[in-house]
């Protein structure tokens, strides 16, 4: 086991601003979560959120979207499509019968990010896997790209702060979709069946560190910490993420001094203060 | 007749399908109810309550358990049911496919897609009632392939990407001819059911925003023990109504059954 080739390990975040290259020099620290929990506890809220917070402050963020259902382009205030990667960029392995997706060859991972992504609003980079249609390929287009950019967030050597939004529930993730970052956020609203998913996603992932955040609480109601969670942070409901999210609008654009979006805000200072800054060999000479 | 539900995560899928088993049930239906969801949970909205939900048998966990592999004949449907399939209030017999618990476990990942999800297909209707909670997501609706003589209920909460999805969902379900197609606004307003009605082209139906419905999920309970007459269930009796299974209003009475 070594430090990354990037140099995540060594010193502290740069928070001074500025662009790609500069963050490229000075990558310490960067954040890699991976944010999970049962449908509609609010998983693409907190990750576009959080996305956007973080490049206020500076830094360079790439969203990932791991859900091939519509979802995060909406939180982020980006206007949704069902792009996924050029064909070009994919290249299919065969691996002892089965067969899989990987960035190809040609693709240089340190700028990846930045050839593959589109653009977001306060530069956040938004990284998608395409989406399932009404035409029900889901096994096709959204199998190649999906494959590949679980494969990419693997491998980037960039010294981006990662977020990526999982699709709901426990089977993406027992499948290894998270297996890039080295924090987990585990999201549960008060509900017994939203608990249970929680508690079974911590069991898949012993060794990973995990906040685990109950959302929508309401004053007086019982939350996540009812039903056993240890529950680290949590995020109020908030009627105008509601209302926001109801006209396809980001909610950091609405209601940004609200009561969610500033319970978002303390989720990055306490993600950045406790992220790991120790990680395993890069695994970039895997792709080489 | 086979009815499957799918939707945008968190859209409600799980409480409409156990309070739509309940009512079936109570309407006369001998009615089976599939938890196609890696994450079990129907059992509370059947209202078996937290520890019978947790116990019951995923049918795949049980049979990898048992040494069965992906390399075998598909097991008999019925033989499923009988053997793995657990009673709940007002005589729904739950059927939980398969639970994802821990990386080491069961091969999940073969059988969740084969396994379980062919169970939908395999289970014979005659002279029952099927229905299928889906996990969240379009993906899981092209697995459970529904024919043109089911009913598929797409749900959306109200939002632009759960009405996007419950969109998608309709045109996927008419793509694979089923005949039968109900898109149901959950928590909705008024706006909300317009707006839906005019993306997806169908009447939508509308279940309100109740505080009852919420509540009971935070208790563990089915919302149909905690107050059959709320909003949300009055809604949800006439959706069954509406499905042409049961005889009007004869729904959200309790023990009435035939
Ligand atoms: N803090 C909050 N206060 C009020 N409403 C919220 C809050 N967070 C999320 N919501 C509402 O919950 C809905 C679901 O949120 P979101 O889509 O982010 O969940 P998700 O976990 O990503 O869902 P999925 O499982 O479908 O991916 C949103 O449409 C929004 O209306
Ligand atoms: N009409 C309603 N009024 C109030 N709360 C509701 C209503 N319908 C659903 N809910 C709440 O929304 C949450 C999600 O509901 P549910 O678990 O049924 O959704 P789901 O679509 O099955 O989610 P998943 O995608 O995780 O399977 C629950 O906490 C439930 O109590
Ligand atoms: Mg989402
Ligand atoms: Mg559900």
């Amino acid at each position: 086991m070594s430090t990354r080739r990037d140099g995540r390990t060594a010193g502290r975040p740069d928070a001074s601003g500025g662009g790609v290259m500069q963050m490229r020099r000075t990558n310490g620290g960067a954040l890699r979560v991976g944010v999970v929990g049962s449908g509609g506890v609010g998983k693409s809220m907190i990750s576009a959120s959080l996305a956007r917070i973080l490049a206020r402050r500076g830094r360079s963020v790439l969203a990932v979207d791991l859900d091939p259902n519509p979802g995060l382009a909406y939180s982020l205030g980006l206007a949704p499509n069902d792009d996924g990667l050029p064909a070009e960029s994919t290249v299919r392995v065969e691996k002892g019968g089965l067969y899989g997706w990987a960035p190809a060859p040609e693709v240089d991972l340190t700028t990846a990010a930045l050839t593959l992504s589109r653009v977001a609003p306060d530069g956040v980079r938004y990284l998608s896997p395409g989406k399932i249609d009404a035409s029900g390929d889901a096994k096709g287009e959204v199998k190649r790209c999906l494959g590949t950019v679980r494969q990419m967030v693997d491998l980037l050597e960039a010294p981006w702060d990662v977020v990526a939004d999982l699709e709901a529930g426990t089977t993406t993730p027992y499948e290894g979709y998270a297996r890039f970052a080295d924090t987990m956020v585990v999201v549960a609203s008060g509900a017994w069946r939203s608990c249970v998913a929680a508690r079974r996603l911590l069991a898949l992932f012993p060794d990973m560190p995990a906040v685990v955040v109950a959302t929508k609480s309401t004053p007086g109601a019982s939350d996540a910490s009812r039903w056993g969670l240890p529950v680290r942070h949590t995020i109020p409901f908030d009627p105008d993420v509601l209302e926001a999210e109801r006209h396809g609008r980001a909610p950091i654009d609405v209601c940004p001094d609200g009561p969610a979006l500033s319970a978002v805000a303390a989720l990055a200072d306490l993600l950045l203060e406790t992220r790991p800054m120790t990680v395993s060999a890069p695994r970039a000479a895997a792709h080489r | 007749m086979k009815i499957v539900v799918t939707g945008k995560g968190g859209a409600g899928k799980t409480t409409i399908s156990g309070a739509l088993a309940r009512l079936l049930a109570r309407g006369g239906h001998r009615v089976v109810a599939l938890d196609c969801d890696p994450s079990p949970g129907l059992g509370i909205s059947l209202g078996l309550g937290p520890e019978a939900t947790e116990a019951a048998p995923a049918v795949l966990n049980s049979l990898v358990a048992l040494g069965h592999t992906h390399n075998d004949p598909d097991p008999d449907p019925e033989d499923l049911l009988t053997r793995f399939g657990v009673d709940g209030p007002d005589g729904v017999r739950l059927l939980v496919g398969g639970k994802v618990e821990q990386l080491a476990g069961a091969c999940v990942c073969c059988g969740s897609h084969s396994t379980t999800r062919k169970l939908f297909s395999n289970l014979p209707h005659e002279g029952r009632v099927v229905l299928a909670d889906l996990e969240a997501g379009l993906n899981d609706l092209i697995w459970a392939s529904p024919k043109a003589d089911d009913i598929v209920i797409a749900l959306a909460e109200p939002s632009a990407k759960g009405f996007e999805i419950a969109r998608r969902a309709c045109e996927l379900a008419e793509t694979m001819g089923v005949g039968q197609r109900i898109v149901v606004a959950n928590r909705a307003n008024g706006a909300d059911v317009e707006t839906l009605s005019e993306l997806t082209g169908l009447a939508a139906v509308a279940v309100p925003d109740d505080p009852a419905v919420a509540q009971a999920d935070r208790e563990g309970l089915a919302p149909i023990d905690v107050d059959p007459q709320s909003p949300a269930l009055l809604a949800i009796a006439s959706l069954a109504e509406q499905l042409g299974l049961v005889p009007a209003l004869a729904a959200a009475q309790p023990e009435r059954r035939g």
